[in-house]
């Protein structure tokens, strides 16, 4: 017996819905529901102990069938978040709360919009994230001392640069409300 | 090139260039991802790198043609991967420093004391041997001498290309220069080899990253990451269900050849081949050389200059019973194929002897 029927591993479309007919006969059997099932247990993961996982989906088996049927059954959410880092990255979350869906691209000239209508370009690296943000969009402790310094030196710029309001006709104050 | 700056660790040397955190932890993601190191890697990668000095590397090229530092250093758009340059400090490359002659050769003599013990040399192109190795000399010195003495004080040898690794063009017969692969003159320092003519960027990048933060990679008995070199060609090429079918091209333009069928008997060395070529691909993903209508080389393979005709079918007796059990390989088979071993007997397909039979995938 081939390995591929010892071990069922695939799932087709259903030509009428366009959904993986697992999906569509409730999730079927294969790679496609032990995805689901490690998402399930990532997320119930996280609302216990806070703890934050990833599943790199480049690196997994998936037939272009099921990563559509992944895509389509995860859904999307509310929130998207274009990061341009030498190349887009792309956060968008998902129907299901804390569950993102991570693309990196490298800088071919291509924007959002581009790859989202016509898949032009092909991530080098696609992750599904559990956690309640992606862990690329997180500060460190250290950018938010350099970020309240640099803002307090604008502010301190600013202050220094006000005109003198003892001054007739510059205050602002007074003409605003003439 | 930049001045290593002793006190400056990577982070600032990366803040100060305007390269953002985010981006450098996108950069050690890919390249986790590429290795198939855990999720968790790349951020750990990141972290580890951004607090540490910037690593020495001298880069050292001989018998070559550039073309393995080509592919490292062009790339065909700005790519992630360039970065490399920014976390190592590369403090000798004949080839792209500004600084010539005397000059040139002080920045190594002076990385190498600076760094003595901690440096990685990167070596492309073979090291000519015979005639007292006069077929490769610099400043005054063998390729033999140079190699030896810059060799001493590195923590690593890194051998990029298959000049490099297993002696490639100028090793082929009768090799009039004498040429060995780096290996064989080093025995007392760890030497990764990268093969490929030349290798693929991210492998380069992938293979440095790996062995900066986490120490050398799991090599196969040739040396290599298994990481990149752990699959066969023929087990992860998108014709492979062809090849299953018995489709084959006869030649470069026949209807086979224009319907994509599999290239085994025009040459093609996938089934004898260990590269990443059939899953990173070249040109940021773009293709390689099979997708692009022509057999596998075997480029990084030993000897693959000498292994008969790149034209010619690989005789049936070299498939071993070892080759033809492959690894879960369905893995980018787009086709579905389903089936992880390799035909045991391969299905010549005569127009003239038996009907077109066409099978449903």
């Amino acid at each position: 017996m081939a390995m591929g029927e010892q071990i069922p591993l695939r799932d087709e479309l259903d030509s009428s819905s366009g959904l993986s007919t697992g999906l569509a006969s409730g999730l079927g059997k294969g790679g496609l529901k032990a995805i689901l099932f490690e998402i399930a247990t990532m997320l119930q993961r996280l609302a216990s102990t806070g703890e934050v996982s990833q599943i790199d989906l480049l690196n997994l088996p998936l037939t272009s069938k099921e990563y559509a049927s992944l895509k389509t059954l995860l859904g999307d959410g509310e929130a998207r978040i274009e990061l341009k880092l030498g190349g887009l990255t792309l956060c968008r979350e998902t129907a299901v709360p804390a569950v993102w869906w991570v693309e990196h691209f490298n800088d071919t000239g291509t924007n959002a919009e581009t790859i989202a209508e016509t898949n032009a370009a092909k991530a080098v690296a696609e992750f599904i994230e559990v956690a309640e943000v992606p862990h690329i969009l997180k500060y460190e402790a250290d950018e938010l001392q350099l970020g309240l310094a640099r803002l307090n030196r604008k502010l301190e710029m600013a202050g220094n640069n006000q005109p003198d309001n003892n001054q007739p006709g510059n205050n602002q104050e007074e003409s605003d409300h003439e | 090139m930049n001045k290593r700056k002793s006190q400056m660790t990577v982070g600032d040397f990366l803040d100060a260039h305007g390269i953002s955190r985010r981006s450098f932890l996108k950069f050690c993601t890919i390249n986790a991802s590429l290795m198939a190191l855990p999720p968790w890697a790349g951020q750990a990668m990141a972290e580890q790198l951004r607090q540490a000095p910037r690593p020495s590397v001298i880069y050292l090229s001989f018998q070559e043609c550039t073309g393995c530092l080509e592919s490292l250093s062009r790339s065909f758009s700005p790519s992630v991967e360039n970065l490399i340059f920014d976390v190592i400090s590369l403090d000798y490359d004949d080839t792209l420093m500004a600084a010539a002659g005397h000059q040139a050769e002080q920045a190594r003599e002076n990385a190498m004391k600076e760094n003595w013990g901690k440096y990685v040399v990167i070596v492309d192109g073979s090291v000519p041997t015979a005639d007292g190795g006069v077929y490769c000399t610099a400043a005054g010195k063998t390729a033999q001498q140079i190699l030896t003495e810059t060799v001493e004080g590195a923590a690593a040898v890194v051998a990029v290309g298959t000049c490099a690794s297993f002696g490639g063009l100028p090793y082929a017969s009768p090799n009039p220069t004498g040429a060995v692969p780096v290996s064989s003159l080093i025995s007392d320092k760890p030497v990764i080899n990268i093969p490929g003519c030349p290798p693929i960027a991210e492998v380069i990048t992938g293979t440095l990253l790996h062995f900066l933060t986490l120490g050398i990679p799991d090599l196969d008995e040739h040396g290599r990451p298994t990481a990149f070199y752990g699959n066969n060609i023929h087990d992860r090429c998108y014709r492979r269900p062809f090849y299953d079918q018995g489709k084959f091209a006869k030649t470069f333009d026949d209807e086979g050849a224009r319907n994509g069928w599999c290239l085994y008997e025009l040459g093609c060395k996938g089934p004898l081949t260990y590269n990443a070529c059939a899953t990173i691909k070249w040109n940021d993903g773009t293709s390689f050389p099979i997708e692009s209508g022509h057999g596998c080389l075997g480029c990084s393979e030993p000897n693959f200059w000498d292994k008969g005709g790149f034209y010619l079918p690989i005789p049936e007796s070299t498939f071993t019973d070892t080759q033809k059990i492959a690894a879960a390989a369905v893995a980018g088979v787009a086709l579905g194929a389903g089936s992880a071993v390799l035909s045991r007997l391969r299905r010549r397909k005569k127009l003239d002897e038996q009907p077109a039979k066409e099978e449903t995938s």
